[in-house]
């Protein structure tokens, strides 16, 4: 009666009548939809359906491991220390996970495409090889507070802060699991983990044993091939090796002129895992090549002042990574891990060679019944070199830096299998800003009728790196007697890094709340307050005269500050429903609201995202997946919302043979998915409709 | 210069606060309708492994006439409130017995399959029970290391933060018993 009530109260309130109303043509059309549907819902379906669900949470017990496969088993993971099964529904904090099916079914083909699968993660793509991704706000194409690991690798790049995301591509056949972390994860990860963390996880070489190949070409002069072939070394050890080429063609921009934005990348790599009785051993390595190109405004002192031109950049990468796990007892467990990774880029406004040397160790154990603590300590020594010209210019150029960092973090048993308290704290020394302390304490409740509450308050910092520091970017050339130059001399805008920038931070509040009611459905939203203070700006600085290099110029001083600060709120949440045994829908919905004393902070972000994803098997031999995606509009990029239809059918012939045919972008010819914004440095291109059929091959 | 924010600009039909309380309802409903959603120990793992064992095992027919299937668990191995609920489960037409056992103990011919608990090591060909247990037709489990190496039929373990496990089908013969091929083809090793 109450559920009736309820939905009787829905039905019939004005404001659902009038959202269901036809949408004005062209405008919110998705949203529109689903207003729509969700009214027909609420008319027709979704009565029966809850009595469905409350029928259904007497009849099976979602709790009740029996009636899960053993194949499904076998997917639980185990925190050795805990002795609990580690599943996002136990976790305090805005989780999501996309699976390996999740991105093979999404047509994905990079890592971006399959990001955008997850709610809360904002994805834009700039160009061919380049993309804006963040979470919860500030997006643009260095997002400084989004921190992204790849089996625990960091590949957030300190030069611009953040993550060059073409110069890290994968097999994505190779990927386990993405772990999205919406919201700081400071206290595990440190520093720069501040909005959120993506931890791209890749598959046991025990799993990949034998052979994998294959081949996709379409539009856009779309090309990728790539194989992998695993066997076992011994009885408990098992390598894999992968090699993967890709070429992508040339978009265009806005006015239809070419954005010069080809791409092509290699990769070879491999992964070799061995399991002893009470230890594991990972070791991983790789090489990776990329060449591509884009279009960049380029100052001079001399006429024209500012041209477009081609930037041809490309650029390789190495990394060898190894952990050793040593299992003392179920609750006992430590763990030590260290990578090198090597990368050298060249591009027209600098050339860059970073060596980075990381070693972790972390312990997890139980010293008391009701407490798990792991602790860790982790060193990390990042040496670059940044060759810059006119454009860029980094002093020194040459720098190394160190950081040490230590961390605590005690999970706490309040209430046994109902109340858990977790507090933890990080502390780093690094050598911009000295000493940071970044605390969490949060709070997980397991009513006994089966929901999931938590709730956390972290506070979190992004710490400075070479171009806060070091930089001096001549970012335009005012001509003499221009508009904003009065003088007869060229005027250049200029930005000037600082030693005495601090650290930017936020304290964020967070509730979240899953349920699942039956196998067949489940919720998870997670709502955010985040408080942000000592974000970077510029201020103007007095101009003053250069006489080199020549011709003398004026040059107009933004110098960086800690002036800026920002508060962001909103919520996202995401519902799945095994419709069939063979059809299942996922919908997510994501509200992002942000105030700030920057307007590119604000208006750089989606204010609302939704899509609505259907996995379907027409038999056991072809599914039919379909993704429809909202985005909204960027005012202060001058974007458009968009919806968007991507679609897979996959028919596998004979076993261990696949044929797929994917298309992406299916609704409109093209569409801009980001502006010339901070630190976008290329031109944005059009992003365009794509079809492409693949062809995998497993012996 | 980019151009102001466009706070100004109108979406005639998705309100957030509409979003907002409709998705809110929808997860009040769910609420409503709630089942348990709590913790999983390491043990309720192991033993829907054992519980998915039964289903995929065949025993002699002399083994299957009576109305019961019955899981046997040496006390002290698994935490015995995971079996909570299991008295109402039906396993190949029978309703599913977990009987606790405590060594030296019963007869273990009613057993269809014992969990057997860490014996340190210690060949389990020589534990007291076992040449009963192999008459008996009894599967045997455990987590215990060398657990199949040393007569053991199916042994559970860690690999790579996931439960997996091993199988050693010669031992499991002898006990004249026979598992199907969906759950051979999940097994990390066949060995012997």
């Amino acid at each position: 009666m109450m559920i009736a009530h309820v939905l009787s109260r829905i039905a019939t309130a004005p404001w659902f009548r009038q959202s269901a109303r036809p949408c004005p043509p062209g405008r919110c059309t998705f949203a529109c939809g689903l207003i729509a549907w969700a009214r027909r819902c609420v008319r027709i379906g979704a009565v029966p359906l809850f009595i469905a669900l409350q029928a259904g949470a007497v009849r099976a017990d979602d709790d009740d491991l029996t009636e899960l496969s053993l194949e499904s088993l076998m997917e639980i993971e185990v925190t050795t220390v805990s002795l609990r099964s580690e599943k996002v529904g136990e976790t305090a904090a805005a989780v999501f996970v996309l699976t390996r099916d999740d991105i093979h079914r999404a047509g994905a083909t990079n890592i971006p495409d399959a990001l955008r699968l997850v709610p809360g993660v904002e994805v834009a793509q700039i160009n061919a090889s380049t993309w804006a991704i963040t979470i919860r706000g500030a997006n643009t194409r260095y997002s400084n507070k989004l921190l992204v690991m790849i089996d625990g690798r960091s590949i957030y790049g300190p030069p611009l802060s953040g993550v060059e995301w073409g110069d890290n591509q994968l097999v994505l056949e190779d990927v386990d699991r993405i772990e999205v972390v919406r919201g700081p994860g400071a206290t595990l990860w440190g520093a720069n983990a501040v909005n959120g963390v993506i931890n791209i996880i890749t598959r046991p070489a025990q799993e990949t044993q034998g052979n994998f190949a294959q081949v996709a070409a379409g539009s856009g002069e779309f090309a990728l091939a790539e194989a992998r072939s695993g066997v076992m070394l011994s009885e408990h050890s098992a390598l894999r090796i992968y090699a993967q080429a890709r070429n992508t063609g040339a978009s265009d921009l806005s006015g239809g002129q070419s954005a010069d934005d080809a791409w092509r990348n290699g990769l070879v790599g491999f992964r070799s895992d061995t399991a002893f009785e009470s230890s594991d051993l990972l070791v991983e390595g790789g090489f990776q090549y990329r060449k591509s190109s884009d279009l960049i405004d380029v100052p001079s002192l001399t006429a024209p002042f500012n041209t477009v031109a081609t930037n041809d950049t490309d650029s390789s990468a190495g990394h060898i990574l190894g952990r050793w796990t040593q299992r003392f007892s179920d609750s006992n467990a430590l763990t030590l891990s260290s990578w090198l990774d090597h990368r050298v880029r060249h591009d027209f406004r600098f050339n860059e060679k970073r060596t980075t040397l990381d070693v972790e160790m972390q312990h997890v154990f139980v010293p008391v019944d009701g407490h798990e603590v792991v602790w860790g300590l982790g060193y990390k020594r990042v040496a670059e070199t940044l060759d810059g010209g006119f454009t860029f210019t980094f002093t020194p150029v040459t720098r190394t830096t160190e950081l040490w960092s230590g961390f605590v973090q005690d999970t706490i048993a309040l209430v046994d299998d109902k109340l858990d308290l977790v507090l933890g704290a990080k502390i780093e020394r690094n050598d911009y800003t000295g000493t940071e302390v970044q605390p969490n304490a949060r709070l997980l409740w397991r009513p006994a009728q089966g929901h999931t509450l938590w709730g956390a308050v972290s506070y979190a910092v992004r710490t400075p790196s070479r171009w806060e520091n070091d930089l001096r970017a001549n970012l335009r050339v005012l001509p003499p007697f221009s508009p904003g130059n009065p003088t007869g001399l060229p005027l250049v805008v200029s930005f000037f890094g600082s030693e005495e920038v601090q650290a930017e931070r936020v304290t964020a509040y967070e509730v979240g709340y899953r349920v699942q009611p039956t196998s067949w459905a489940s919720f998870d939203t997670a709502a955010f307050y985040n408080d942000y203070s000592h974000l970077y700006g510029a201020v103007t600085g007095t101009p003053f005269l250069e006489t080199t290099p020549a011709p003398p110029h004026l040059v107009l001083p933004l110098e960086a500050r800690n002036n800026e600060t920002m508060q962001s709120y909103g919520f996202e949440t995401v519902g799945t429903f095994d419709v069939t045994q063979d059809w299942r829908l996922q919908g997510t919905y994501g509200l992002l609201k942000i105030d700030s004393t920057l307007d590119e902070l604000s208006g750089q972000s989606p204010q609302q995202q939704a899509s609505l994803r259907s996995f379907y098997n027409i038999n056991d031999n072809v599914n039919w997946d379909m993704t429809l995606r909202y985005v909204d509009q960027l005012p202060d990029l001058q974007v458009s919302s968009y919806v968007e239809l991507d679609a897979r059918i996959a028919w596998r012939p004979i076993h261990g043979v696949e044929l797929a045919l994917v298309g992406r972008n299916l609704l409109q010819r093209s569409h801009l998915e980001f502006g010339d914004g901070n630190l976008v440095l290329t031109e944005p291109a059009e992003v365009a409709r794509s079809v492409f059929l693949s062809l995998s091959v497993r012996f | 210069m980019r151009g102001h924010s466009q706070h100004n600009t109108k979406r005639a039909c998705l309100r957030p606060r509409r979003w907002a309380a409709l998705w809110g309802a929808c997860l009040m409903l769910g609420a409503l309708t709630a089942g348990p959603l709590a913790a999983q120990s390491i043990d309720e793992i192991k033993a829907a492994f054992v519980f998915n064992f039964v289903k995929f095992a065949t025993w002699p027919e002399s083994k299957m006439t009576g109305d019961t299937i019955h899981i046997c668990v040496e006390a002290g191995s698994l935490d015995g409130e995971v079996f909570e609920g299991w008295d109402e489960k039906v396993l190949k037409d029978k309703a599913v017995v977990v009987d606790i056992v405590e060594f030296p103990g019963p007869d273990l011919a009613r057993c269809h399959v014992l969990y057997v608990g860490d014996r340190g090591g210690q060949a389990i060909e020589d534990a007291p029970f076992y040449d009963n247990a192999i008459a008996g037709h009894v599967l045997l489990v455990s987590g215990s290391e060398n657990f199949i190496e040393r007569g053991g039929h199916i042994r559970l373990f860690i690999m790579n933060s996931k439960l997996s496990f091993e199988v050693n089908l010669e031992a499991i013969a002898e006990a004249d018993i026979s598992l199907s091929s969906q759950l051979l083809r999940l097994a990390s090793n066949l060995g012997s």
